[in-house]
């Protein structure tokens, strides 16, 4: 029985049909597709015609395309929405411990995943971190009698290796409850310059403040 | 110019009520019962041989708000134009909805002078590009579950500080209407990090298709 051919095995993959198979399917134009891929809209051409094969790294490259949108998923949880973000996002239970750190809080820290997760705040971060979360403590947030806070605060970290580092942060935190129907504190950032960091201290009056409501 | 072919984007009821039904884990009959209408009700929609009613439209996108969130949809607006991070909502027709403080930020204005124009108007590139590409692929008719792309977003009448490499994360709101909105977070990075995104990615973006 003839079985489907799976791209792994790409020495005698008929480019042209899953080029053209691919286009079609999402209603593209050759120049549209090429652009996505860099190439120009005759290389495109060139390539459904049969006339010539793509290079290897283009190759790999098409198949990597083809196949991520053939797939379906069903919507992202929550926690994973915020693994996935390309900013700084972190959720924190109501004890301090970061539960879910994401891919933005990865790259900017240099500190991996495994040695952010299961961690207490205070092993990574010290300094203006641990004095929001007492303070969120203190107003209620992890009862829920607050919605949204935001604040700017000076990250200071410590990566595994010894090294320091510091940097200043615009975030915004609000809390949803967790699989276990308690509390847990979302926090969301984007860095800032030392001086958007002082307007933003100016302007909340305080490191930190409960988000008026328009 | 805006192109009118995205101007009449209509729900795809198949694939909004079978990826509901699946993401939260439910069979048919459960749907159903949440529902109040019969299994073969909801086979019919998955099947497309008919739309669901109105109320039961609404009804299914509340349920979707409410499996993703915990506060109100205007809650939910609001602290995105707060937000420090890039954020922005972006309707069928191109148009920003609401855009965050940090995404005005970067582009150099306030959010006020974001929200209300098209992304056309906006940027040059990248960024048209993806709202096209999420368009053809049905992502405004709820066909789309999620998408991941690096952009360089030039700004057409800003600063020239308003020109940045970003990774994004993208996935579709569901609002009353009922329409399909586009919701993009993500964050600047480095030239470097675009240039690794788009490698990982082996393009500028990488649509998952709703089960």
């Amino acid at each position: 029985m003839a079985k489907a051919r799976t791209p792994a095995q790409n020495g005698d993959v008929n480019w042209p049909e899953v080029l053209k198979k691919y286009r079609f399917s999402k209603n593209m134009k050759q120049a549209s597709l090429a652009e996505d891929l860099n190439v120009t809209q005759a290389m495109i051409s060139r390539w459904e015609s049969g006339a010539i094969a793509p290079g290897r790294d283009m190759q790999g490259r098409i198949l990597a395309m083809v196949e991520q949108e053939t797939l379906a998923t069903p919507m992202v949880g929550w926690r994973q929405f915020v693994t996935d973000q390309p900013a700084i996002a972190a959720v924190i239970d109501p004890d301090g411990r970061i539960e879910t750190v994401s891919v933005g809080l990865i790259r900017e820290t240099g500190i991996g995943r495994a040695d952010m997760e299961g961690q207490r705040i205070d092993g990574v971060f010290s300094g203006d971190l641990l004095k929001l979360f007492s303070w969120l403590s203190t107003i209620g947030f992890f009862d829920e009698r607050v919605e949204t806070v935001e604040s700017a605060d000076r990250y200071c970290i410590h990566r595994p290796d010894g090294a320091e580092d510091s940097f200043c942060v615009h975030n915004m935190h609000w809390w949803r409850r967790g699989e276990d129907r308690r509390p847990r504190w979302i926090l969301t950032g984007a860095r800032v310059d030392e001086a958007e960091f002082e307007a933003l201290r100016e302007e909340f009056g305080a490191q930190a403040r409960i988000m008026p409501v328009d | 110019m805006m192109d009118t072919r995205f101007n009449n984007s209509e729900i795809y009821w198949p694939a909004v009520v079978r990826h509901y039904r699946v993401s939260a884990g439910l069979n048919q009959t459960e749907l159903a019962n949440r529902l109040a209408v019969t299994q073969t009700m909801v086979s019919r929609w998955e099947a497309g041989g008919a739309a669901p009613s109105r109320r039961v439209q609404d009804l299914l996108f509340d349920l979707f708000w409410a499996d993703s969130a915990t506060i109100s949809r205007d809650v939910w607006m609001q602290r995105i134009a707060h937000n420090p991070c890039m954020v922005f909502v972006v309707d069928a027709q191109g148009v920003v909805q609401t855009a965050s403080r940090g995404f005005a930020r970067l582009a150099g204005c306030s959010p006020d002078e974001i929200a209300g124009r098209s992304i056309d108007a906006l940027f040059e590139g990248d960024a048209m590009s993806l709202f096209e590409r999420l368009s053809e692929a049905g992502f405004f008719e709820g066909r789309i579950a999620g998408a991941e792309s690096a952009e360089l977003y030039i700004g057409r009448d800003q600063a020239a500080g308003s020109r940045f490499f970003a990774h994004g994360l993208h996935r579709p709101v569901f609002m009353p209407g009922p329409q399909v909105l586009w919701l993009a977070s993500g964050s600047e990075v480095t030239q470097q990090n675009y240039e690794d995104v788009r490698e990982r990615l082996g393009g500028p973006s990488v649509l998952r298709k709703a089960i």
